[in-house]
């Protein structure tokens, strides 16, 4: 596949995300769009490989060399893309399988790789629940901020 | 429940002031009834464990103000957020929003929504929203011999051990108004837990009619995920909430699965942490 990226060496953003080690995997929360992500091992390698030094046959030969099995740079571009996406890196990076869906990404480099692919599961964080919303009702209820969404008696109980 | 009007206006009101796990609250208003009703729905609402503020300086102000129709408005720093004239209804919320204030601002403890017991030693949580059952199955846990912690609110320290807030077990009723009643452990035969536990399981489930259960075991990161929707100071201190979370799920295991009723189901569970929690 051609990459016209090859040249870049990534950078992941750090300001304004909280950062979680757990076993075997990262939780970010980003503080700017309120939304958590889980970065599986795979994720979460090539996201603190990219300091902005290391390009992605860097990051290819240090995944290797760290006992995680052999992978290729569409691995790790399968990783930056999503990365991107989350809004987890900072450098501006042009999407590297623009065209393709996300099922014939995964399948090319699935198949050509033992590794357990990268995987980022993201969700928006709920607001606070005492906010300014009324939670007296006539029929519905706000989807979030009071007890329930359930309508009882004039009261979100 | 009835609120008489203020027979002497001029008498000097007196707001109710305390602090609940590091929290410290001003319950004021313009009817003395009406805050003193506010400050027994509060002491019910977090079992007592309550105490005078160390300062005036307070995180966090409810005002209540009863106009000449009887209608109470309720505003939570300001912004108003409530209004009633039923009081029972009103107060029902208020014990609610109460518990939420102290939950989202309670200082080297998490809050997360969940029932939890005790089995053998270790915790099992069920996170989750009202009305998936938490409560029903948590009474009949208790009733097959789990200790009881909580029903709604489950505390965490820093080192992600469990602490009781063990109130009235909150039920609703299977008809269509779903009619709230409590019940207490003792009338389930059950204990209350006292000291602090370790984690040994955490089970996201909900229940549904005819629902089989099957056990998909999740990663502690997926786990922690999952639990995010639950943990009531997660904006506020997403930090501190995620170091919980770690050390609660990193000695835990993480299961999800959809559950038939509660009371063939619970047994199952107990089966199910008995062979996998050590």
């Amino acid at each position: 596949m051609n990459n016209p990226n090859n040249t870049q060496n990534p950078m992941a953003r750090h300001n304004g995300l909280v950062v979680q080690e757990m076993p075997d995997e990262v939780l970010v929360y980003d503080m700017d769009t309120n939304k958590a992500h889980c970065l599986n091992q795979s994720a979460a390698f090539v996201w603190k490989s990219c300091d902005g030094n290391n390009t992605v046959g860097d990051i290819v030969r240090q995944f290797e060399a760290n006992g995680n099995g052999k992978v290729t740079e569409d691995f790790v571009w399968l990783a930056i893309d999503q990365l991107n996406e989350n809004g987890l890196m900072d450098s501006k990076i042009a999407p590297r399988f623009e065209g393709q869906s996300r099922r014939q990404v995964l399948k090319t480099i699935g198949l050509a790789s033992m590794v357990a692919l990268p995987v980022i599961a993201s969700l928006v964080a709920p607001q606070k629940a005492l906010g300014s919303v009324s939670c007296t009702c006539t029929a519905t209820c706000p989807p979030t901020g009071c007890p329930t969404t359930i309508c009882l008696a004039g009261v979100c109980q | 429940m009835t609120l008489a009007n203020n027979e002497n206006s001029q008498v000097a009101l007196r707001p109710f002031d305390f602090e609940c796990y590091g929290v410290k609250i001003r319950l004021d208003g313009n009817d003395q009834r009406v805050i003193d009703e506010a400050e027994l729905v509060t002491r019910k609402a977090l079992l007592n464990d309550i105490r005078p503020p160390t300062t005036e300086n307070f995180d966090t102000t409810f005002t209540f103000t009863r106009d000449a129709t009887g209608t109470i408005f309720l505003s939570h720093d300001c912004e108003l957020i409530e209004y009633g004239d039923v009081p029972e209804y009103f107060f029902n919320h208020f014990n609610s929003l109460i518990r939420v204030a102290v939950a989202e601002r309670a200082v080297d403890r998490l809050f997360i929504h969940a029932g939890a017991v005790g089995w053998k030693g270790k915790a099992i949580i069920l996170p989750g929203t009202s009305f998936v059952g938490k409560s029903t199955l948590v009474a009949e846990l208790v009733r097959n011999g789990a200790v009881y912690y909580s029903d709604d609110y489950a505390i965490f320290d820093r080192e992600g051990l469990l602490y009781p807030f063990p109130r009235t077990l909150s039920m609703r009723a299977d008809d269509e108004n779903y009619t709230r009643f409590e019940l207490t452990p003792s009338s389930l035969g059950g204990m209350i837990g006292t000291e602090p536990i370790a984690v040994g399981m955490v089970l996201l489930t909900e229940y549904k009619p005819d629902a089989k259960w099957e056990p998909q075991s999740l990663t502690a990161g997926s786990g922690a995920l999952e639990m995010v929707p639950f943990t009531f100071s997660f904006v506020n201190r997403p930090d501190f909430s995620l170091g919980v979370l770690n050390n609660i799920l990193s000695r835990a295991i993480i299961v999800s699965s959809q559950r038939g009723s509660a009371d063939n189901f619970a047994k199952t569970l107990l089966d199910f942490v008995d062979k996998h929690v050590n």
